[in-house]
């Protein structure tokens, strides 16, 4: 029902703002790539020994081994925390989700720097791995985005006479949640698994407060090498970038996936 | 109920560990001096001295005017983004996802790539001649950069809004003789509206929380609220926890009040309770 | 019959690259509530957004009471249109989507307070005027969006599948008021519907579309009894659908009008079987076969009838005061040939 100028007008603009946002991106990643890239229009000249340096970095190696082991762990205690609640809530307690709306504003009003410093008041002198605490305040942090990508997982189908059927055949609950109620979700938990993942990967302000640069994961690495080495650094936010991309056409490719029959049906729930 | 207890069990103490105790620690604590007693010079030094006073300043400055910039740009992305294929609209919501969390510190070394003191930009604008207008170290710098994040954000909030508008209402409209601005004045105006107050809000509240990369890009240079908390905590000034925590707390509880009177004022006597 | 009220000459309607509608031509007379009906997909929303403007590409002429109407914009057609899903105003409350259009006018607050409390009275909603639209039921938002077209004394009011968002009893309910609206008011009403039902209970013309093309016009006596080819002799119900040769078969030779021919189509009424030999009927023609199922309508039972003649079914209705027939019992029906009409050649 639209017009061609309509159609145009709403290609260029998305084009021109998303152009606005990817042209820094594009900088970074030309310039690892760059001999020498200062005060010119152009790079001098191009090479791949900026990633050969970085890669053989044994400091490389452990910040990403230290950030794929924490954002592992998150996601892990994430999902154990949130599933069971908001399977519980969407299949028993509809009425507590109104209750459970708070959390979708909270890293608005309590962001990651007020929750360090609180976190600090308390755990600073107590005997508990900080690392733990670090691991459980991003699983916190997580949050709001895991529960919505959870909340939207259950709103296609009806749960509960599903789940309510497989008892009445004679199922017990947990081989029941298993069978019945898990394969009509595992696509949303995957989806909320990746956000969670990535956002635990790419985690700065609780890590470096809260362990004071004693664990350098990728990103506090990337801070360091930014003070000291701006091709390293490039050539680190580049894979950063890969990683989110990677990411980013994994959500895209499920989503392509995800059949358009349910969705409508949600839509009128 | 074992079972409800059983199933909130993790979660309760996740929230209770995380949230809940550190929250009330941090709001008595903003009352206590370095050595544990108790006193409302915390308070009084935020009133008073002038620095402080810079860094709320500065982040209410920041914060507003990309708040401000950042949701004009997402009313007309999101509303470009309405018209497009549906296939192409998913794809573009999750590289605009992408690209807020491309936010940090990433964003900021990219950006001094860019349009640093070394940067293309600058090479650009001297081998034309042009005046080099963005100094990226400063307030603008900050503002200019917190765009990034915010249009992305306002997008991804905004676009369900537009989603949502009935096109039957339009024809509906002309049907009935009414011009476009008619329309719009009577109709989409005030339909949007308490939307685009709450997602100013978010984005506002966003923009104060952003710790990473106000510091990633400008140090200690341009002092904002929670880079002067990250300052006090790890001592780059000197360490004091406790004010850290008053500013946390003021900024928790400002952020808090703001965001519920944002509720209260939007909610119309036409929405559905 | 009366002049063309509204007059469609050649049109042709073109959407994203696919032509929907090719050089299709019909008519409406003035004061008639006119049915557009067809099978989804069959392009009849199409052709009522373009008689009111809301296609972006159309060719062919749009004539409504002697003038071109197909350059003008929407806004300036001075037409109304109801839409399924109410398309009501959320942030206005009743009153105020009723005086929606008179304010685009700019009529005197007097003026709009007096049209907009005789309207709500009119459609039995004085008082919910000041309501918002979620707050009433499907039925009563219908009703809000008919006053706020009626309410502008269109020339032409447009419907497009008023009903199909209500439930059952709402539907004819408001079906009827409708009918009601069009009658008191003496206006033009051009209303889109799937529903043969829904179509043959409240119209004066019905004009059946199928893929983009006219199939058939008239009142619906005619479009019911004389379906004018195979397409509308399927479309209209449970008619029995047989060929030539099926009817040979059958023993019958011959129709009202003339021989039957092997390779036509023709139909017989369901409800035109008869138990016992009509007497001074013309020809009649007696088939032998079985009950195998019934199915009852409420005022009718719709048997199925197993005819003796190759595996041929027969769909045969009976008023539900007669003696219900036994199933899988002998049975004879009797068939007039003047009942038999023949719809056409093969397709």
């Amino acid at each position: 029902m639209l017009s061609s100028t309509e159609r145009f007008y709403a290609r260029f603009v998305t084009l021109l703002i998303f152009i606005y946002l990817v042209m820094p991106i594009l900088a970074t990643i030309v310039y690892s790539f760059a001999t020498s890239w200062v005060k010119t229009i152009l790079p001098e000249g191009l090479t791949l020994k900026w990633y050969q340096q970085l890669v053989t970095n044994p400091d490389f190696s452990a910040a990403l081994v230290r950030s794929l082991g924490l954002s592992l762990g998150t996601t892990l205690i994430a999902m154990a925390c949130f599933l069971p609640v908001v399977f519980y809530v969407n299949v028993y307690a509809p009425s507590l989700k109104a209750k459970l709306h708070f959390i979708t504003i909270l890293p608005f009003t309590i962001p990651g720097i007020i929750l360090v410093t609180g976190l600090i008041q308390v755990y600073a002198n107590l005997p508990i791995p900080k690392s733990l605490i670090l691991v459980l305040a991003i699983a916190l942090l997580s949050l709001p985005l895991t529960y919505q990508v959870l909340n939207n997982a259950f709103i296609a189908h009806d749960f509960r006479a599903m789940f309510e059927q497989a008892l009445v055949l004679g199922e017990r609950p947990i081989p029941a949640f298993l069978k019945v109620i898990l394969p009509n979700i595992k696509s949303g938990i995957f989806v909320a698994m990746l956000l969670t993942f990535t956002s635990a990967f790419g985690e700065y302000v609780l890590t470096n407060l809260l362990l004071g640069g004693n664990f350098e994961t990728l990103k506090i690495y990337m801070y360091r090498l930014m003070q000291s080495n701006g091709q390293a650094s490039s050539v680190l936010t580049t894979i950063y970038f890969l990683f989110l991309a990677f990411i980013s056409l994994i959500l895209i490719l499920i989503m392509r996936h995800a059949n358009t029959p349910s969705k409508e049906r949600s839509k009128h729930s | 109920m074992a079972n409800r207890l059983k199933i909130f069990l993790p979660f309760g103490i996740l929230v209770v560990l995380i949230l809940i105790i550190p929250v009330l620690v941090m709001l008595i604590a903003s009352f206590q001096t370095l050595d544990g007693g108790l006193t409302l010079d915390n308070y009084h030094q935020v009133i008073t001295n002038r620095y402080y006073h810079l860094a709320i300043l500065n982040s209410l400055k920041i914060s507003g005017i990309t708040a401000g910039v950042s949701i004009v740009i997402a009313i007309v992305g999101a509303h470009a983004l309405t018209k497009l294929q549906t296939s192409t609209k998913q794809a573009l919501i999750t590289l605009f996802n992408m690209s807020a969390s491309f936010a940090g510190v990433p964003l900021a070394f990219s950006l001094i790539i860019l349009f640093g003191n070394a940067g293309v930009w600058r090479a650009i604008t001297t081998a034309l001649g042009w005046p080099n207008g963005l100094n990226l170290y400063s307030l603008t710098g900050a503002t200019f950069a917190y765009t990034f994040f915010e249009i992305p954000l306002g997008i991804m909030f905004l676009f369900p809004v537009f989603e949502e508008l009935n096109p039957q209402w339009r024809e509906a409209s002309a049907v009935l003789g009414a011009s476009r601005g008619f329309f719009l004045r009577q109709v989409i105006l005030p339909v949007i509206l308490p939307n685009l107050v709450e997602v100013f809000i978010l984005l506002f509240a966003n923009a104060m929380g952003t710790y990473e990369t106000a510091f990633a890009l400008t140090g200690n240079n341009i002092v904002t609220i929670p880079t002067l908390i990250g300052a006090l905590i790890n001592g780059e000034l000197t360490a004091n926890v406790p004010l850290a925590c008053t500013f946390a707390t003021i900024f928790a509880g400002l952020m808090t009040l703001i965001v519920w009177v944002g509720n209260r004022v939007t909610r119309s006597k036409w929405e559905v309770a | 019959m009366s002049s063309a009220f509204l007059a469609l000459k050649d049109l042709s309607i073109t959407l994203s690259g696919a032509t929907i509608i090719q050089h299709m031509s019909f008519s409406v007379r003035a004061n008639t509530l006119t049915t557009l009906l067809g099978p989804s997909g069959s392009g009849k929303t199409t052709v009522l957004r373009a008689i009111a403007g809301l296609n972006t590409r159309v060719d062919g002429e749009i004539l409504l009471d002697g003038q071109a109407i197909q350059q003008l914009p929407a806004n300036q057609r001075q037409l109304g249109m109801i839409f399924q899903s109410y398309a009501l105003f959320p942030n206005l409350s009743v009153f105020d989507n009723v005086a929606y259009g008179l304010r685009v006018q700019h009529q005197s607050a007097e003026a709009i307070e007096q049209a907009v409390t005789g309207m709500l009275a009119t459609v039995n909603l004085s008082d919910k005027r000041d309501a918002y639209p979620h707050n009433l039921s499907g039925g009563q938002q219908q009703r809000v969006a008919i006053a706020r077209s009626l309410v502008l004394k269109p020339k032409l009011l447009l419907l497009d599948e008023p009903l199909s968002a209500l439930d059952a009893q709402t539907r004819v309910d408001l079906r009827d008021q409708i009918r009601d609206y069009q009658q008191k008011l003496g206006i033009t009403m051009l209303f889109v519907t799937h529903d043969q039902a829904e179509a043959m209970a409240i119209s004066d013309d019905i004009i059946v579309m199928n893929a983009g093309h006219v199939q058939q016009q008239g009142a619906p006596m005619a479009i019911y009894t004389q379906p004018a080819n195979v397409f509308m002799a399927q479309f209209i119900g449970h008619h029995n659908l047989l060929t030539g040769d099926q009817l040979l078969a059958l023993g019958c030779h011959h129709t009202r009008t003339q021989a039957v021919r092997a390779a036509h189509h023709y139909i017989v009424r369901p409800e035109l079987f008869f138990r016992e030999e009509p007497q001074n009927a013309g020809p009649v023609v007696a088939i032998a076969g079985h009950l195998i199922s019934a199915t009852m309508l409420g005022d009718r039972i719709r048997y199925r009838f197993a005819t003796a003649v190759d595996q041929l079914t027969l769909t045969v209705e009976r008023l539900n005061h007669t003696t219900p027939l036994a199933l899988n019992q002998p049975l004879t029906l009797y068939l007039r040939e003047h009942d038999v009409q023949e719809v056409g050649p093969h397709a």
